[in-house]
């Protein structure tokens, strides 16, 4: 019924990095809420797709859903005045990331955790180290708008 | 003096020949020496397939391929083996999908390999059909006995309504070739060789495909060094089991006189080292019946926790769970696509066009393409399974190979009321085996690797009762 045999050698290291855990840990309540989180050394992008079949390349859509939501993300950091509507807004946020990336590099995307839901959807968070990653988040005076939030 | 100066010289001569002869030897022998590793046996990695083979032909004293038994038995049942390695990246994160693609790999080749074995049983057993004579006087096409004869296939027992469609197609080739009537014993000669031509050969497995639904896992076996490891699948099919398939596919039947355990009981439980074991080792879904009898299958789902940590053991063990669900619908919507279209079948093309396991790559991403495709085809309404239990275990590879492995279960009582119910009653008669059942043999071996921990293990067996 049951063979089973198994000798322990040696304690191999390939899990996840000591720090890259602990840092994830402390993100890990905002992530799904926020779809995008930063700790001291990594940025966590969350991206969703759903899944009509697999023929498609899954981690590449939610990679470009992890990128949209981060963009959402930067737009809600601004402090918009009420006077412009929503159109208006958006046409000045992306013409600035035209000419101003969020990102100054983007290397070592790795798909940190997939999660797929009863509804099939998959959720993938993605994560960045912050040494070869830099996001540069526009604030107001960037975008010549008055803070009137702080 | 002549006679021993020549003596002298043969005698050096030979010894000068013996030695040159025995250094060549030597020499030769050394030159294989260095071709050994050529040859040589892996000892751990791989083995799952003969582990598989040893148990199949050994223990349980059957052989791969068709096995014939006593119709008051269950009749013949066919064993196949697929076994695929476990594609481990070093990341144990995911080593428990790494797993499961590796059964789902060799799962669909022990189907495979049913299938090839079914296909011959179907062409040998029309090429015996004809040469006996049994299908000596065909209808003709668009007469009123051909009518017939298709209002009639719809009550034919599936084998016989699939060798039945196929007799008709090879009557057409024989046309084709000339043969006017295809009775006489040329014609039946031509017909054995058309059958064995490439093309007709495709046809046939295309229908022996559809005749898959009832196979299933009766036994896994894993092996692994620490680092490269495999997984070896033993599948099974039978008269008894494709008749199940049948009744869950078309509605949720009473079968009297088998009343089994609950599914809850059908699981391991979490109370004994042997029973872990058990739950490791466990993949897919099967069938099987609840206490009532009811068809039911049976289902299990691995999912890694991304580190040790409640948090992630819950979402871990959320993502087995879904993964089980999926397999009940994977299994059951295969089951009853394979049943559909041999009910409709009118002419072997619907075979054709349908079959999808003969050409698919054993490859994990096309598979999960198939399963994709299953899941949401709707042909059976898998909604309402239930939970039975879960377990998170260190699995032997590794401190760091975690894995959360989740069973469900779900019945036909669990279908919409209503539907068409069919009664299997007779097949599902008690059946018992020719050999007494093999005792549980537990081999323990102990193996040091350089690289890491080594670990070998093997399923409980499936219920003999097939």
């Amino acid at each position: 019924m049951m063979i089973f045999s198994f000798v322990f050698l040696s304690h191999q290291s390939f899990g996840l990095e000591k720090q890259l855990i602990e840092e994830y840990k402390k993100i890990r309540s905002i992530i799904e809420g926020n779809k995008f989180a930063v700790s001291d050394n990594y940025y966590f992008l969350f991206g969703s797709v759903t899944v009509e079949d697999y023929e498609d390349d899954i981690e590449f859509f939610a990679e470009a859903n992890a990128y949209e939501n981060l963009d959402v993300y930067a737009f809600n950091q601004i402090c918009w005045p009420d006077y412009l509507d929503t159109e208006t807004k958006v046409k000045i946020f992306y013409r600035y990331l035209e000419v101003n990336p969020l990102f100054d590099f983007n290397k070592n995307i790795t798909v940190l955790k997939k999660e797929k839901k009863p509804n099939d959807v998959i959720n993938i968070i993605y994560v960045f180290d912050r040494e070869n990653n830099t996001i540069n988040f526009p604030n107001n005076s960037d975008l010549g708008l008055l803070d009137n939030c702080s | 003096m002549t006679i021993g100066k020549n003596l002298i010289i043969i005698s050096t001569i030979s010894f000068l020949f013996l030695t040159i002869n025995i250094a060549y030897a030597v020499e030769t022998k050394e030159e294989f020496a260095t071709e050994k590793p050529l040859i040589k046996l892996h000892k751990k990695s791989g083995q799952s397939k003969s582990m598989a083979e040893d148990f199949v032909r050994k223990n349980k004293k059957w052989k791969i391929g068709l096995n014939t038994r006593a119709e008051e038995k269950g009749g013949d049942f066919f064993v196949s083996i697929g076994t695929s390695s476990i594609a481990f990246d070093n990341s144990f994160a995911n080593f428990g999908d790494a797993r499961q693609d590796a059964f789902d790999i060799a799962f669909l080749q022990s189907k495979k390999q049913f299938i090839k074995f079914m296909g011959q049983r179907i062409s040998t057993n029309i090429v015996n059909e004809r040469k006996q004579g049994s299908y000596a006087q065909p209808p003709e096409p668009g007469t009123s006995e051909m009518e017939n004869l298709m209002d009639e296939i719809s009550s034919f027992e599936e084998g016989k309504k699939l060798r039945t469609l196929i007799n008709l197609k090879l009557d057409q080739a024989l046309r084709d070739a000339g043969y006017e009537d295809p009775s006489t014993p040329e014609a039946a000669e031509e017909a054995e060789k058309i059958i064995k031509t490439k093309e007709f050969s495709k046809s046939i497995e295309a229908a022996a495909e559809h005749r898959i639904a009832g196979f299933q896992t009766y036994k896994v076996f894993e092996i692994s060094d620490g680092n490269k490891g495999d997984i070896s699948v033993i599948g099974l099919w039978s008269n008894k089991l494709n008749l199940l398939a049948d009744a869950l596919s078309t509605g949720g039947d009473i079968p009297s006189g088998t009343p089994k355990k609950a599914l809850m009981e059908q699981i391991p439980t979490q109370n004994t080292d042997e029973d872990i074991l058990r739950w490791a080792f466990s993949y897919g879904a099967r069938m099987t019946t609840d206490e009532n009898g009811n068809p039911s299958i049976l289902s299990f789902g691995h999912a890694s926790p991304l580190f040790d940590d409640v948090d992630e053991w819950t979402d871990a063990c959320d993502q087995a769970i879904v993964q089980a669900e999926s397999f009940i619908a994977i299994f059951a919507n295969e089951i009853a696509s394979y049943k559909e279209n041999l009910n409709k079948a009118q002419n072997t093309k619907i075979f054709e066009d349908n079959s999808n396991l003969n050409n698919l790559k054993s490859e994990t991403k096309p598979i999960k393409n198939y399963y994709k495709k299953l899941e949401t085809s709707g042909y059976i309404n898998t909604a309402g399974s239930e939970y039975l239990d879960s377990i998170e275990i260190q699995h032997p590879a590794s401190e760091q190979a975690l894995e959360c492995i989740a069973a469900v279960g779900w019945n036909t009582s669990l279908r919409t009321a209503g539907e068409n119910i069919k009664n299997t009653t007779k097949s599902a008669e008690k059946i018992t085996l020719d050999d007494d059942q093999e005792s549980d043999d537990i081999n323990e071996e102990e193996e040091e690797d350089e690289d890491g921990t080594s670990y070998s293990g093997e399923s409980d067996e499936a219920d003999d009762d097939f």
